[in-house]
């Protein structure tokens, strides 16, 4: 899909909302559709690139029984304040409307206090390890894995 | 004569997986990873250490997939007119139908599992 000096960049092409109904802020975000594990219906997620961490909504992750799985007991300091958790590999398939879809294993936080419906993508190991580009007067989002 | 002042550095009594979490919980993930890997190099083993090594590491890319999302401008349209109705709960939606809705995430997830459906539904919470 892009390409950086003859060799292909990114493989995927996504449409972002700048906005949301759900996250009613006055600055405009990106907000990107993707698979978390096996579920079977897209959900929408923040990308955050100045966040540590993702971030994923409890109830997604209860429901995948991810709150089980084996992760790192810590604290983080949040923008909802200092949470308990862990931290989790999740697999998530980036989801494209043009090219290819891709699926990556990423580290997120799930920690039970957090709010219905915010997913956030974070930089530490997820946005840090793949390729993105952005084309804000189209609302375009390019990914891929990373090399 | 007065003798100099030294403070001996204090010895580490912390173990590494107590200060890769202090790091973790300052945000200094790339202090984590060195540290981790400084323990590591030195033959430390410790039981976190896999799960650190685990999510501290990369994204790990798993594969391709040939699927293309449909354009959701269908059912963001019906979100702009309907959301308001459904606050506090999950929505389940495929272009502009409305599939399920509930407070309970699992009761969409359930209801929606059991459709024949030609398009991947988009679910999310309606603050």
């Amino acid at each position: 899909m892009l390409t950086l000096e003859g060799a292909a960049f990114t493989q995927g092409r996504s449409t972002f909302s700048d906005h949301s109904k759900e996250a009613p802020e006055l600055s405009a975000k990106i907000f990107v559709r993707l698979l978390v594990g096996d579920l079977d219906s897209a959900v929408i997620a923040q990308l955050d690139t100045g966040a540590a961490w993702s971030v994923l909504e409890p109830k997604v992750a209860n429901l995948l029984g991810l709150t089980k799985a084996e992760g790192f007991s810590t604290f983080l300091e949040t923008r909802f304040g200092r949470k308990a958790g862990k931290l989790v590999k999740v697999p998530i398939r980036f989801l494209a409307d043009e090219g290819a879809s891709f699926e990556t294993q990423g580290t997120f936080f799930i920690c039970s206090d957090w709010p219905d419906g915010r997913t956030f993508l974070g930089y530490s190991g997820l946005l840090d390890s793949i390729r993105f580009a952005f084309d804000p007067q189209a609302n375009h989002f390019y990914f891929g894995p990373g090399v | 004569m007065a003798k100099a002042l030294r403070k001996p550095q204090e010895e580490e009594t912390r173990s590494y997986t107590e200060r890769i979490r202090e790091l973790i919980e300052q945000d200094c993930v790339q202090g984590a990873r060195k540290l981790l890997a400084e323990a590591l190099e030195r033959g430390e083993q410790e039981e976190d250490f896999p799960i650190l090594q685990s999510v501290l590491g990369p994204a790990k890319f798993l594969r391709f997939v040939d699927e293309r999302e449909p354009d959701r401008t269908p059912e963001f349209q019906w979100l702009k007119t309907h959301s308001k109705d459904y606050r506090g709960q999950w929505v389940a939606l495929a272009e502009d139908r409305l599939l399920a809705h509930s407070a309970e995430i699992q009761e969409v997830h359930a209801a929606v599992k059991a459709m024949t459906l030609n398009r991947r539904p988009l679910m999310l919470y309606v603050e």
